[in-house]
């Protein structure tokens, strides 16, 4: 029983971090882009923050996709003063490194 | 030979003086005009200070200073700010730098960096100004001013669109004994004085699409349209002297030095130099 356990702990831990993408309208402005930032960067168990002020793009990882959902999101989104439009969780695959 | 010494009959004086004065009266205002821009590779300016050694630019997209001469040479590149806003001077090359994700206010003196010691909490400090042992720092999330002298400490505003009250407020400046704040996105500058209390509103009526920079000096108080691609120049008591738009692409804080107005251009990475006509 232990070992299933450390060997889940194990895959746990190489499991990747989920990309979040959220589209946002008006980022035009320093201010507010790098406070939409700001607001994301505080957030606990995201990390990562990129912000794309010309795309009007806000990229971050996450470990725990549920902890960090799409209600806490655009709620952290409105926070900064932004309406959000998509968001969207894309899952990286796992690297099989035994193949090829 | 003993030159004879001409004597000017007070007629032809008087004509003289009366012609004179009505060329001078009749002459336009001066205005400032677009002298050229000097380009920054890669930077996005935010804000702008000027001190005898140069200019300081914040490029918040870049987390650094840099430090130009008048001509547009890079003189300095100080790295590891966090998204630094406005700037200003709190003595001869003490610059005050508004580091927006840490929440401080730093100062740069000689090279070293200390975090002012603020009597509150903020949340986003877009801008902070020095002046007669006043500190003020615009609160950007907090929809506030904090204006603070010693122990002393006074919330200036609060979140709203009424008078006395700011929306995302992104630049402080004193003049006259009193506060000017960049009313970001109320479009407007408000004025209040040293105890909070409101006293105007300048700019309500010109249009203003996103007041994000304001300066001043004895003559005139500046606020820059980020949105609206201009600079906006008033008198003291606020009433609209001239509108700047040459060159300007989504412009965050100007300054001026000597005979001399820049003005940081977020959009296109350039200083934008303006001199009196």
């Amino acid at each position: 029983m232990m070992l299933i356990g450390l060997a889940t702990t194990a895959l746990q831990a190489q499991e990747k971090p989920t990309m979040v993408r959220v589209e946002v309208d008006g980022l035009s402005c320093p201010f507010c882009a790098y406070g939409l930032e700001k607001h994301f960067t505080d957030l606990d168990g995201v990390k990562d923050v990129v912000i794309d002020i010309k795309k009007g793009l806000l990229t971050f990882q996450v470990d725990d996709p549920a902890k960090i959902n799409e209600a806490l999101i655009r709620k952290t989104v409105k926070k900064a003063g932004f309406t959000p439009r998509s968001v969207v969780y894309e899952k990286e695959e796992k690297s099989d490194k035994t193949k090829g | 030979m003993k030159k004879k010494k001409k004597v000017i009959k007070p007629k032809v004086r008087n004509l003289a003086i009366a012609l004179f004065t009505l060329c001078v009266a009749c002459s336009p205002p001066s205005r400032w005009q677009f002298k050229k821009l000097i380009r920054l590779e890669g930077c996005s300016p935010v804000g702008i200070a000027a001190t005898s050694g140069g200019l300081w630019v914040s490029d918040a997209a870049s987390n650094r200073l840099l430090k130009i001469s008048y001509e547009g040479d890079v003189l300095e590149e100080l790295k590891g700010f966090q998204r630094p806003m406005h700037l200003s001077l709190a003595g001869e090359d003490s610059v005050l730098v508004a580091n927006y994700l840490t929440d401080e206010v730093v100062l740069l003196e000689n090279g070293r960096r200390s975090a002012w010691p603020l009597n509150r909490q903020v949340n986003a400090p877009a801008g902070a100004a020095f002046n007669k042992g006043w500190l003020a720092v615009a609160d950007f999330y907090n929809h506030r001013i904090l204006l603070q002298k010693d122990s002393m400490t006074l919330s200036v505003g609060g979140q709203g669109h009424e008078p006395g009250r700011l929306y995302y407020p992104t630049d402080v400046d004193f003049s006259e004994g009193n506060l000017l704040v960049a009313d970001a996105y109320n479009n407007r500058v408000q004025v209040f004085d040293l105890s909070g209390n409101f006293l105007k509103i300048i700019g309500e009526n010109d249009n203003i699409r996103t007041a994000t920079g304001i300066a001043t000096d004895a003559k005139k108080l500046i606020a820059t349209d980020f949105e609206g691609n201009r600079v906006l120049l008033y008198s003291p008591k606020g009433k609209l002297l001239e509108v700047l738009k040459d060159s300007l692409r989504n412009p965050s804080d100007v300054v001026i030095w000597k005979k001399q107005l820049f003005v940081a251009n977020y959009a296109n990475g350039s200083i934008a130099v303006f001199e009196r006509s």
